[in-house]
């Protein structure tokens, strides 16, 4: 059972020594911080390092943390910056033809499972699905937007780019989006056919 | 046809100005390929914020991130946390004081009256023997151990806590 008490108050509580709050703070956005870490890594033994590496810097840096903005955003910020720092030093390490081929592998594997459970795929299904084969910064823009709640000012500050770019950004986004999840809706159907 | 769609994701965000919105709002009223186009969008703005799913992180994720924050606070927070900022302040004001004191007493025991000449045998200095003898040391004895007390107090207090968490 999670605290009811705000992110401010575990938070408070948490520099008062009291370790079991920074627990349920943990509890209370580890979903949206590990989806957010595996837009970045793609896959799931990565997300958990980097997401587990996000809270433990958050708790390093909790003193900094001057409660202006969200928790939230705060925490966001270090998401994002951590998981580019993943990503960057991933491709350090593997080429660029890899990462294609990463990417392909990923679709291929989704468009298999979708042929073996194709009737009782729901819309929501390929919606997931195309947010997955949309790149970083494409994905974490529409999930800061919709599953973060956050503004267009605070992914803006999560960011670290003007309100502008990010409603250029967003629209971009939710356009490749929608291409995706078309042309996936499509192949089911053929598929079907 | 993208400005279009630029327009009314404005409008669906809240973003764009009065203006902007109510010239909207008329061209939904008005135009059919407008109208259609804004519920296309809504529709899957609204499937965007209700229909998009949050992956489930380990069962032990939680577990992992405390015992990596209580090594961390085992191993470097309380180094941290024991250096008391006001104590290393009492313990630079003190020499501070120190400093100022013997400044003090060192020139007003010269004779400035001496000008430009060496006067090394007019200088007086305290006479530190009684200072350091009866009262003085007394006083001096019994702070240290009200120190000493309150500091083993501490320690002890800190260890109990530490051993707690």
């Amino acid at each position: 059972m999670q605290s009811k008490l705000s992110d401010i108050e575990l938070i408070i509580k948490t520099m008062a020594g009291d370790q079991s709050a920074y627990a349920d703070l943990v509890k209370r956005h580890q979903r949206f911080v590990f989806t957010l870490a595996l837009r970045f890594t793609k896959n799931r033994e990565d997300a958990e390092e980097v997401a587990q590496d996000c809270f433990v810097k958050a708790y390093r840096s909790l003193g900094s943390f001057k409660q202006q903005s969200r928790f939230s955003t705060w925490l966001y910020t270090i998401v994002y910056t951590t998981a580019m720092t993943s990503l960057r030093k991933k491709r350090l390490d593997t080429t660029s033809i890899d990462d294609e081929s990463t990417h392909v592998q990923v679709e291929n594997t989704s468009l298999g499972d979708d042929a073996n459970n194709a009737e009782n795929q729901s819309r929501s299904f390929y919606l997931n699905q195309a947010i997955g084969q949309l790149s970083a910064d494409d994905a974490t823009i529409i999930m800061l937007f919709y599953k973060g709640e956050q503004s267009i000012e605070e992914v803006s500050q999560t960011l670290g780019i003007e309100a502008n770019s990010v409603k250029v950004k967003l629209f971009r986004a939710r356009q490749r989006l929608k291409e995706k999840l078309e042309r996936n809706l499509k192949h089911e159907v053929k598929e079907l056919i | 046809m993208s400005s279009i769609e630029e327009k009314l994701w404005e409008y669906i965000d809240g973003t764009c100005t009065p203006a902007e919105r109510e010239a909207i709002d008329q061209l939904i009223t008005c135009d059919e390929h407008y109208r259609h186009k804004y519920q296309e969008l809504l529709a899957f703005n609204q499937e965007m914020a209700t229909d998009m799913e949050l992956d489930e992180p380990p069962m032990a994720f939680t577990y992992h991130v405390m015992e990596t924050v209580r090594t961390e606070y085992a191993t470097q927070h309380p180094l941290k946390t024991r250096v008391n900022k006001s104590l290393i302040g009492v313990i630079g004001g003190f020499f501070i004081v120190s400093i100022i004191a013997m400044l003090v007493l060192v020139l007003a025991s010269l004779d400035w009256s001496a000008g430009g000449q060496f006067a090394s045998n007019s200088t007086h200095l305290p006479d530190f023997k009684n200072l350091i003898g009866g009262t003085t040391l007394k006083i001096f004895l019994f702070f240290d151990t009200i120190l000493l007390l309150y500091l083993a107090d501490r320690l002890l207090h800190n260890g109990i806590l530490h051993k707690q968490a």
